[in-house]
C-alpha cells in the first residue's frame, strides 16, 4: 500500500524540501482565504440580531475561542505522548500497585496543566498505551483541579478565605481516587470503554522509526484527536450558551442563602456552565456574597469533573453506563463535601 | 475555527471574547494547529496517508457534523459584538446596588489614589463606590466614566453606565454599573449605546451606600476596542 511504503522511507533532503514547498503553498492559500473573508465580513457585520440571540452567539463563540486553544494543547500533548513515549518508559514511572498508580495519576495533572477539554485526548492516549480505564478516570477527574495553574487561581480568587484551596484540592483528590478504587473492582474493565476506541492500538515495531514517520504520525494523531474533541465541543458550547442566554438566573440565585438548597443549586449550575477549571474560581467568587461557602466549594469540585461539555467529550471514549456511574458518585460526594463545609465549618 | 481565531486577532476583536492575557496563547496555539492541519490536509491530498478507507456514515456521524456546521455558520454570519445590555440585566444589573457588583475589586488599592479625578477610570470609581463609607469623601467631586447604557430599576430617572468584568471569557462576564441620575434619559439615549458621562458625585436618595453621578455632560461615543473592564 502507498502508506506503508512512505512509512519506511527515510527523511532525505528531498522530502524536507518538499515539505517546505508544501508549507509555503498552504500559507499563501490561507492568506488569500483570510483576506477574502475579511472583505466579506465587512459587509456581513451590518446584520443586527435581537439582543438575546446576539448574546447567545457571543457566548457560544466565546466558549469556542476560549476552549479551542486548550484542546489544541491537549491534542499536541496527546500526540507527543503517543508518538514519542514508548510503553516501557511510561510504565517505569508508574508504581506497580494499582492503588499507588491511581494516586500518581491523580497528581499528574501537574504535567498536563490544560483545561479539562484537553485532558480527554491525553486520557485517550494513556488508555491506548495500556493504562487501565479505572486509572484513566482517576486522572481525568483529578487533573483539571490538581495542577499548579488551578491552584494559583483558586488561591488568588479566594484570598479572603484560603481554606477554599485546601477544600478543593483535598476533596478532588479523595473523590478521584475513591471513584478509581470503585471502578477498579469492576469485573470487566473492557466494558467501560466504547468499542471503536479499541482500534487505534499501535503495533510496536522492533526497530526505530525515522523522524519523518514520527512527524507524520504526530500530525495524524493531532488531527484525529482535535477533530473528535472539536465536534463535541461545538455541541457543548451551544448548550452552555443557550442556558446562559435564555434561562433567567434569578431562579438559582434566590436559593443561594439556604445551606442545602444552595449546594444543590450550585451543583446544577456547575453542570450547566462549562468553565475551564483554571479560572472558574473567579466565577465562583462573584457569587461569594450570595451563596454559601460550601456551595461554592461543591461548585469548584464538581464543575471541572462533570458538566455537559465534559460528558459529551467523554462519551467519545467511555460508555454511557460508566458516565452515569461517575456522574452520580461525583455528584453525591461533592454534595457531601458542600454540606459538610456549610454545617461543620 | 483556527481561521476564525486568526481573523479575530487580525481585526483585534479577540478581546470581545476572551481576556486579553489569553490572546498570545490563543493565537499561537491556533497557528500551530493551522500548520498541523494544513500538513495533514496536503498529505491526504497527495494520497500519502492511508485515510480512513471505511468512513462509517452512521446517523451519529452525520448528527455530529451538524453542530460544527452551525458553528461555522454562526461565526460567518453573526456579527462580532460584545455582550449586550440584555445579558447585563440577566446577570443582575438593575436589581439595585447588589446587582451593580461594586464589591468586585478589592479596596486595598484605594490608598494610592491621586486627587486628579479626571484620571480615575471606570474601574476606579467602581472600587470607590464599593468601599462603603469611604466614598463619602468623594461627594461633590467630578467624575468621568464611560460604558454602555443599561436601564435601571427606576426607569424614568436613572440609568447605568455599565461594563462587563471578564476574568476568563465572555462566559463569566459580570456586569458592573454606575448609576447616573438623569430624568427622562431614554428620550435621548438607547440601551446598549456607549456614552461618556461627566458629572458630580452625589448620594442617592434611596440607599445608604448608594452613590450616583449627576451628569453635567453626556456624549455618545464609539465602543472601545476592549469594552470589558478588566
Amino acid at each position: 500500500m502507498v502508506a506503508k511504503k512512505y512509512a519506511y522511507k527515510g527523511v532525505g533532503w528531498k522530502s524536507i524540501g518538499r515539505s517546505i514547498i508544501r508549507l509555503l503553498i498552504i500559507i499563501s492559500v490561507i492568506s488569500v482565504a483570510a483576506s477574502v473573508s475579511l472583505v466579506f465580513a465587512g459587509q456581513v457585520n451590518d446584520i443586527q440580531l435581537p439582543n438575546k440571540l446576539q448574546d447567545f452567539s457571543t457566548l457560544a463563540s466565546s466558549i469556542m475561542v476560549e476552549a479551542v486553544p486548550f484542546i489544541i494543547l491537549g491534542a499536541l500533548v496527546a500526540g507527543f505522548v503517543q508518538t514519542f513515549v514508548s510503553e516501557k518508559a511510561l510504565f517505569k514511572i508508574l508504581p506497580k500497585s494499582p492503588f499507588f498508580r491511581r494516586i500518581v495519576l491523580s497528581l499528574s495533572g501537574s504535567i498536563f496543566p490544560v483545561c479539562e477539554c484537553g485532558n480527554v485526548p491525553v486520557a485517550r492516549s494513556l488508555l491506548a498505551k495500556g493504562v487501565k480505564p479505572a486509572e484513566a478516570v482517576t486522572f481525568l477527574l483529578a487533573a483539571p483541579i490538581l495542577n499548579p495553574v488551578t491552584f494559583i487561581t483558586t488561591m488568588e480568587a479566594f484570598r479572603f478565605d484560603q481554606s477554599m484551596v485546601v477544600i478543593r484540592m483535598v476533596g478532588a483528590f479523595i473523590i478521584a481516587n475513591f471513584i478509581g478504587w470503585v471502578l477498579h473492582h469492576h469485573p470487566n474493565q473492557k466494558s467501560l470503554v466504547v468499542d471503536d476506541f479499541k482500534t487505534p492500538v499501535e503495533v510496536e515495531h522492533k526497530h526505530k522509526h525515522s523522524l519523518g514517520y514520527k512527524k507524520n504520525k504526530l500530525t495524524s494523531m493531532f488531527v484525529t484527536e482535535f477533530w473528535t474533541m472539536f465536534k463535541m465541543l461545538s455541541v457543548g458550547a451551544f448548550v452552555a450558551a443557550a442556558t446562559q442566554s435564555f434561562i433567567p438566573r434569578e431562579v438559582l440565585l434566590h436559593v443561594g442563602s439556604q445551606p442545602v438548597l444552595s449546594v444543590l443549586a450550585m451543583l446544577l449550575l456547575a453542570f450547566i456552565i462549562s468553565l475551564c477549571a483554571n479560572v472558574d474560581a473567579f466565577f465562583a467568587l462573584a457569587y461569594s456574597s450570595t451563596f454559601t461557602f460550601g456551595s461554592l466549594a461543591a461548585f469548584l469540585i464538581f464543575g471541572p469533573m462533570i458538566d455537559i461539555k465534559i460528558l459529551l467529550l467523554m462519551k467519545t471514549t467511555f460508555t454511557t453506563r460508566l458516565l452515569i456511574i461517575i456522574t452520580t458518585l461525583c455528584f453525591l460526594m461533592s454534595l457531601l463535601i458542600g454540606l459538610l463545609v456549610n454545617y461543620a465549618l | 475555527m483556527t481561521g476564525f481565531i486568526i481573523r479575530l486577532a487580525i481585526k483585534q476583536q479577540l478581546a470581545l471574547y476572551v481576556h486579553p492575557r489569553y490572546i498570545l496563547f490563543t493565537v499561537s496555539m491556533s497557528i500551530i494547529a493551522a500548520v498541523f492541519i494544513a500538513d495533514y490536509g496536503v498529505g491526504l491530498f497527495r494520497g500519502l496517508r492511508a485515510s480512513k478507507s471505511h468512513v462509517r456514515i452512521t446517523l451519529q456521524e452525520v448528527l455530529s457534523i451538524i453542530p460544527v456546521a452551525l458553528v461555522i455558520l454562526m461565526i460567518l454570519v453573526a456579527p462580532q459584538r460584545a455582550l449586550t445590555s440584555s445579558a447585563a440585566q440577566q446577570r443582575g444589573l438593575g436589581e439595585g446596588s447588589a446587582g451593580q457588583n461594586i464589591g468586585v475589586f478589592s479596596s486595598s488599592s484605594l490608598t494610592n489614589y491621586s486627587t486628579n479625578f479626571d484620571s480615575l477610570t471606570f474601574n476606579d470609581w467602581i472600587t470607590i463606590f464599593g468601599a462603603g463609607q469611604f466614598a463619602d469623601s468623594y461627594i461633590g467631586k467630578q467624575a468621568t466614566v464611560s460604558g454602555f447604557v443599561v436601564a435601571a430599576e427606576e426607569y424614568d430617572n436613572n440609568f447605568y453606565v455599565s461594563r462587563f468584568f471578564v476574568t476568563c471569557c465572555a462566559v463569566d462576564a459580570t456586569p458592573l454599573g454606575i448609576k447616573i441620575q438623569q430624568k427622562d434619559w431614554h428620550k435621548d439615549y438607547k440601551e446598549d449605546q456607549w456614552v461618556e458621562v461627566r458629572g458630580t458625585i452625589a448620594k442617592s436618595p434611596s440607599g445608604i451606600y448608594d452613590y450616583v453621578i449627576i451628569p453635567d455632560n453626556i456624549r455618545i461615543i464609539e465602543q472601545p476596542r476592549n469594552p470589558y473592564a478588566n
